[in-house]
Order: structure tokens, then sequence, then C-alpha cells
């Protein structure tokens, strides 16, 4: 037998490969099977008026700090002219995708998709802080907590409200009942409701990565020929 | 006498570098405060205009320089803010219209309320004679969308010595929002 020094490093990467698919691969197993509650958001942004009522709501629920934040609203820029402007709002927040890239790329598993709820979270403890599910998020919703050093974003309030038997803090904020959350997999919920009667769209569908967060588009105008 | 040389090279530089900073400074100030540039001279044109304008405001100020105990109209004592300023002090007209008939009948004069009998365009039409669609807008997005809906005296206090919805905190911002909207999905659209 020939145990060269090139050898022995040849072998040693391929056993750290198997390792490392390996662990990936259970936590993607882990996560595509949901029993119980499917949740998910509805944002009509016919009735939004953009007061950012939700965004300090959150931040003092879960503690956010300054600096970064689990959820925005961007204000599109005026459509019309004074005094007939008026501006689109749009919800920049975790889609709580089905199949989530932020978790597939986790490599410690830290990332995951909560099998009794069917949110997306982080355990805080188990992140390295690599950023790969920063990176690979279409949506551009995560973000490093400066105190905990953790990768962070929203769990519709899973740890705070929703343990309290709450509405997420955002929802219960809201002036204009805008956001409707529920259960998707129970027919006679509200937000399942609301999905049958309005029309609505996904961002980013085409990506595949099936987000919960569904939005009822604010349209107006006419077609320019 | 190179040093003479060096110290006055650096002293031209920041003698220009200073009127940038200058502007700098100004730009910040303006977005938070609209100035408009309206003064009396937007209303008259000659002496004799100037003369009666000022006639005008004498008249105001005769009756409202203390409280109107019988309807409890309050005392006018102070202008806020950029109608307080020396341009446009004690230019009572440039908002109100002239005194016509008032007091015998209101509506002679243009008032600023909510239950006003000036109608709601008027009220805020009256405003936008200085300031323009573009300064409101970039001083605040809000104006594009309540302009045609209330009324700028339910937010904007020109009576009082500052204006209370200028720098409001981001907090009593929100809360002023959800407020309102609040009592207006509560009383189905009328308020």
């Amino acid at each position: 037998m020939d145990y060269s020094r090139r050898k022995f490093l040849a072998g040693l990467g391929a056993t750290t490969m198997f390792a490392t698919a390996g662990v990936a691969g259970t936590s993607v197993i882990q996560t595509l099977v949901i029993d119980g509650k499917r949740y998910g958001m509805i944002h009509d942004e016919t009735l939004c008026i953009g007061c950012e009522a939700c965004v300090d709501a959150c931040r003092e629920t879960n503690n956010v700090p300054e600096g970064v934040s689990r959820l925005e609203i961007i204000r599109s820029e005026p459509r019309g002219e004074f005094p007939n402007a008026d501006y689109q709002f749009f919800r920049k927040s975790c889609q709580h995708c089905e199949d989530a890239p932020c978790v597939n790329v986790c490599p410690t598993g830290a990332s995951f998709i909560d099998k009794k709820t069917g949110i997306v979270d982080v355990h805080a403890d188990r992140c390295v802080g690599c950023m790969y599910c920063i990176a690979a998020c279409p949506y551009k919703v995560r973000y490093i907590d400066p105190v905990t050093k953790s990768a962070d974003k929203c769990n519709f309030c899973r740890d705070t409200n929703l343990a309290k038997g709450q509405l997420p803090a955002c929802v219960q904020s809201c002036p204009q009942q805008a956001l409707v959350f529920g259960d998707l997999n129970d027919p006679n919920s509200e937000i399942v409701k609301t999905l049958q009667q309005k029309t609505i769209y996904r961002y980013k569908k085409h990506l595949g990565t099936k987000p919960k967060m569904f939005r009822v588009p604010d349209l107006k105008g006419e077609i320019e020929l | 006498m190179r040093l003479l040389q060096r110290s006055l090279i650096f002293m031209s530089l920041c003698i220009l570098c200073l009127p940038g900073l200058a502007a700098g400074n100004k730009v910040v100030s303006e977005r938070n405060i609209l100035v408009p540039a309206a003064d009396f001279e937007i209303q008259v044109e000659n002496k004799a205009e100037m003369e009666k304008l000022i006639k005008e405001n004498r008249r105001c100020i005769r009756c409202h320089q203390v409280e109107r105990k019988l309807k409890k109209i309050p005392a006018v004592t102070v202008q806020g803010a950029a109608h307080g300023s020396e341009k446009f002090y004690d230019n009572c007209t440039a908002c109100h219209g002239d005194k016509g008939k008032h007091p015998k009948q209101d509506v002679s004069v243009i008032s600023f309320a909510a239950h006003s009998p000036t109608p709601l365009a008027q009220q805020n039409g009256q405003c936008l004679k200085c300031h323009t669609p573009v300064e409101l807008r970039k001083a605040e997005w809000t104006h594009d969308v309540h302009y045609k809906k209330i009324n700028c005296a339910s937010c904007h206090k020109l009576h009082d010595a500052v204006d209370p919805i200028i720098n409001i905190e981001r907090k009593s911002r929100i809360k002023l929002c959800v407020d309102c909207h609040h009592s207006i999905n509560e009383s189905q659209g009328e308020l």
C-alpha cells in the first residue's frame, strides 16, 4: 500500500464533503414536512396608509436594535400630480417561504422551518454568522443582529406575541386592518376567506420559493397607447 | 518666507471652503422649516395700496388683541414661525382676506378651522398661494394625500408660538396617523 501525503489529503477532502452534504441534507428533509398549522399573511396595499405603526410595534415587541429592522414599509414615488397624487406601499419583511433558500443554504441548521407552524425562524445559538442566508434570501430581509451576532428576521412574533396566543405585533398595531394573519390550512380562517375574495399577488413568485406573504395590489391608472 | 506663503495658501483655501459649508447648513434648515418667499409685496404694488393694507390690518388688531368674550374667541397675541416674521408681521389680510362686512357677516372673512363656514378648498387654497406643491411634497409627503381631504389648520397652528406639527417626533407622528385614521374607520368615512 502506498500512503502518500497527496492521497491522504484527497481522502480527507472527500470525507469532509460527504459530512457537509449530510448535515445540509438533514436540515432540508426536516423542514419539508409541515404538520399542523401553516401560518401566512396578507398585506392589503389598497388599505395601507404608510404610517409605519407596524414597524415601530415590531421593534418594541421583538426588541429589535436600532439600525436593523425586521419590517419596513417602502413608499413608492408619487403617482399623479398634486393634489391628486398618491403613493403605493410595499411591505418588506420575511415571506416565510415554503421552499426557503435561507434554510437550504444554512450550514449549521440554525435557519429552520418550524414544523408546527410553517414559520421560518433562526436558532440564535446555532448561528455562526456566516451570512450565507443573507446572500441567499431573494427578498433581502435578513440581517445580523448587532447584539446577538446571529442572523435574524421576522418570525411572525413566534416567540413573543404568538407564544402568548396573540396576533403578531404588526397586525395588532395596524389602524387600517391592512394585515391579515392566519392559518392557511384552515378553510374557515379569515386569511383563507380573504384570499378567495381579493386579487392577490406574491412577490418574486417565479423563483419557486413558495412565499406565504400575500399582497393585494394597489393598482390604478390607464393603459397609455 | 516659505512659511508665510504656505499660510497664505491655507487661509485662501479656508475662505473658499466656508461658503460651501454655509450653503450646506442652509439646505438642512430649509428642509425642516418651510420658508417661501412671501411678504407684503405679494399683495401690494404701490404705496397707496400698502397704506390701505396697513389700515385694514389695524382694524383686525383693534378687536382681536383681546378675547371676544361673547363668542369665546381667544385673543390673538402671537404669530408663530415664519408667519410671525418681520416681513409678515401683523399681516392678517394675507391669509384671512379683507375685512369686508365682518363681523356682521362672518362669511366675508376667511377662517381656518374644520367647522369654518369657509369651504375646504378655499381655506387650503390660501396656503397654496405661497407654498408650492413641490415645497410641500419635499417637506412632507403626506401633504399630497391630505390636501383635498382635510384643512391645513387641522395640523398647523399659526397663532401659536410654535407650530406643533413642525419637527414632530416619530412616535407622536405615528400616533397621529393611527388615531385619526382609526376614528375615520369608526365613523365609516364621515368625520
